[in-house]
């Protein structure tokens, strides 16, 4: 027997065996994702504590009470300042030091070996490590800082420079992967083109800009999404680093704050609220940016 | 045939009886020292209970035993019981009292023996639902050596608020002069605890409940004078660069580092600490304010609800473990503090306290100790004190608008919870 199917016709055997295959991978994308992602929205309409069985519907209450609260605002700004100073600091340098590994020189595999090993280390550890690190008293940091006569610095005890002590260690944890990808796509571009353009006269600038960065765009493009879904679901490096939020809640991102009031306060109503709004937050960039990478983007 | 039948009988009836054992799963939520002298206590339990087989399970840090508790509650998954932090919030408001039940039946209990204090400290809406177990005060910790060098007398400690603040001072010092100070005179990791010491001792109860309707309102008590005045004492030591601002989480390593005169802070660090310093330091009440007070910290036993079999069983462990020779082991093992009167008079307690005077100073607290009964807010309320006290200290909120919010968050926070 045959069915049409998007205006083919399929065996209804084959069909069921396309399910049957399905199967594993939506069964535990139904579990684990759809079924949650459903019930997120329903316990955000509710004061559920955890701690008693029940649940009461209050309505929006959740909503108006973190629009209200200074640290959900503050959370959602500290999210962006995040974003907005990691992902270009990011690109920038893991560009140009892929740029740099790829060509001929000498301890080559000892560099990118070098590059990549903070991204197989767990961010626990990691993390453990550099709140060592940024010790204001006995840090090396502070240490190093202080051969060249500049005072020792706060690090993650001082809300001016909580931040971007996060954002530093984050991107040394990060780099070597957008590296990899980078220096794949350089690979990926045919030598004939920057030959041919550096036989008509183009400078080593000139080829950079004009050849290799348009024909990295996709590899660019993919860098910048995945940096900005990355940054908006930070929370293990500022939850082991700053287990408080940070001074005066300067690191206190959107994750950690449904984090602190989920299971630290209890109150998984304005948890779920505060999810679904970074539910829809992501959503919205990544349709924004969905529309101006068909515009920017040459897929060749 | 039949002999085989019957022998195949015997053997499965023998099978069962030696499978009759009760199991029980038992999560704690300490570790290092404390950790093992409870697992010695509770491996002891089971060769004199042999029927009963105990699964003790690390649950990781109090926040962390916290966590699954809360996950175990809503998936229906929870052990028999555990040393659990905030225990009374996740048995009471589940109507969870069983523990209670338990030892009124048994004659052999004798819940007067524990101290009352104690007992607040394993209340719900004012009944019981846990027992105390792993109880700690914070105490003074005075390191000897920066002491003498700031010219102090290292045999006497601050005793009043006055005098630490006048010592630590004394302490604070910029060594290599690159202009902030790196030795401190005081400081503390739990500054919510300590707060509420201070509080206590300026004569300032932290909450109070009054009875409404069968039940009873918590109300917070932040908008008295005597809390304001505590909030600028705070505030005085950070002026006066007694106490640095916001390096709270570093208070510890500090101590240890020989970079901090004073270390208020947990009882329970007397038995690590101990030896493991590369300086000498002594023990001491907290400085008094207008009077003692000590809050106490801490996890308490709980019983959760299972099979009666399986709830026996935990009951015993629970009534072994509090038994006062028991209690007694633990808190020279671990310096957390004896719960009961009878404990501090046994011989073996007595000859310990000769050569190990730190813990008799931390024991000798419980008669100031003081608590609270649990309510589903207190976490919030206690990272609410967090909160506004580094507002204070880094100069945010002045100490009259940091108290106001501190008050009204509170009283809305658990409005919200009921």
């Amino acid at each position: 027997m045959k069915v049409r199917f998007r205006g083919q016709r399929f065996y209804l055997r084959e069909i069921g065996v396309a399910w049957l295959c399905l199967a594993p991978a939506l069964g535990l994308a139904v579990v684990f994702v759809f079924i949650p992602l459903v019930q997120v929205f329903f316990l955000s309409f509710t004061n559920w504590d955890l701690l008693r069985a029940t649940k009461n519907w209050i309505g929006i209450k959740n909503y108006e009470y973190i629009f209200k609260d200074p640290k959900f605002l503050q959370s959602i700004w500290n999210t962006l300042y995040f974003a907005g100073v990691k992902i270009p600091l990011d690109l920038v340098l893991s560009l140009f030091i892929a740029v740099m590994l790829d060509r001929k020189i000498k301890g080559l595999r000892f560099y990118r070996a070098s590059y990549f090993a903070p991204v197989v280390i767990p961010v626990v550890a990691a993390s453990l490590i550099w709140v060592w690190l940024f010790d204001p008293g006995l840090g090396p940091f502070n240490q190093i800082l202080g051969l060249f006569g500049i005072s020792p610095i706060r690090w993650l005890h001082d809300p001016a420079s909580s931040m971007l002590s996060i954002i530093l260690f984050s991107l040394w944890k990060g780099l070597g992967y957008d590296i990899v990808i980078f220096l794949a796509g350089l690979q990926g571009i045919p030598p004939t083109y920057s030959e041919a353009a550096s036989i008509d006269g183009a400078g080593q600038w000139k080829i950079f800009f004009k050849i290799t960065l348009p024909l990295l765009s996709p590899v660019i493009f993919f860098v910048i999404l995945m940096g900005i879904i990355n940054s908006f679901k930070i929370f293990t490096e500022i939850s082991v680093m700053t287990p408080k939020g940070g001074p005066l809640y300067s690191t206190g991102v959107i994750v950690f704050y449904i984090y602190q009031q989920a299971f630290e306060n209890y109150r998984i109503g304005r948890a779920a609220a505060a999810s679904v709004i970074l539910f829809l937050m992501i959503l919205a960039i990544t349709t924004v940016q969905r529309k101006l990478g068909r515009k920017f983007v040459d897929y060749e | 045939m039949r002999k085989l039948m019957l022998i195949l009988m015997v053997l499965l009836v023998f099978c069962t009886l030696g499978l009759s054992k009760t199991k029980i799963t038992f999560w704690y939520a300490i570790s290092g020292t404390s950790g093992e002298a409870l697992k010695t206590l509770i491996d002891r339990f089971q060769t004199e209970n042999p029927t009963i087989e105990v699964e003790a399970v690390y649950s990781g840090k109090y926040a962390d035993t916290a966590q699954k508790i809360t996950a175990a509650l809503a998936a229906n998954a929870l052990p028999n019981g555990g040393v659990i932090p905030a225990g009374p919030i996740f048995t009471g408001p589940r109507g969870n009292y069983a523990i209670l039940d338990y030892m009124l039946k048994d004659p052999t209990f004798d819940m007067s023996d524990f101290y009352d204090g104690m007992w607040d400290y394993a209340k719900y809406k004012g009944k019981i639902c846990a027992v105390p177990y792993n109880i700690s005060t914070p105490v003074l910790y005075y390191n000897k050596e920066l002491m003498e060098k700031a010219g102090l007398d290292p045999t006497k400690p601050p005793s009043t608020w006055e005098e630490l603040l006048d010592y630590a001072k004394k302490i604070t010092q910029d060594t290599n002069g690159d202009g902030t100070p790196d030795v401190w005179g005081l400081n503390m990791a739990d500054t919510a605890w300590i707060f509420k010491s201070f509080l206590l001792q300026n004569e300032n109860d932290i909450v109070k409940a009054i009875p409404k309707n069968e039940d009873y309102d918590i109300v917070p008590l932040f908008d008295q004078a005597s809390a304001l005045e505590t909030a600028e004492y705070w505030k005085t030591l950070i002026d006066e660069n007694a106490m640095p601002v916001g390096l709270h989480s570093l208070a510890e390593k500090q101590f240890l580092g020989n970079t901090l005169g004073f270390y208020l802070g947990t009882s329970s660090r007397i038995g690590t600490w101990t030896g493991n310093t590369a300086f000498d330091f002594g023990v001491g009440f907290l400085p008094k304010g207008k009077r003692l007070g000590i809050p106490i910290g801490g996890a308490v036993l709980v019983l959760f609800p299972a099979s009666k079999d399986q709830m026996d069983a935990t009951y015993q462990l629970i009534k072994w473990l509090t038994q006062p020779d028991k209690i007694a082991e633990f808190a020279m093992k671990t310096g957390y503090i004896p719960i009961r009167k009878s404990s501090l008079d046994l011989p073996e307690m007595k000859a310990f306290f000769e050569t190990k005077p730190f813990y008799k100073t931390a024991f000798e607290q419980s008669e100031y100790a003081f608590s609270y009964w649990h309510f589903d807010a207190m976490g919030t309320m206690d990272s609410l004190i967090v909160e506004v006290l580094e507002k204070i200290e880094r100069g945010v909120s002045t100490t009259k608008e940091g108290m106001k919010w501190l008050q009204e968050t509170t009283v809305e926070e658990i409005e919200a919870s009921m």
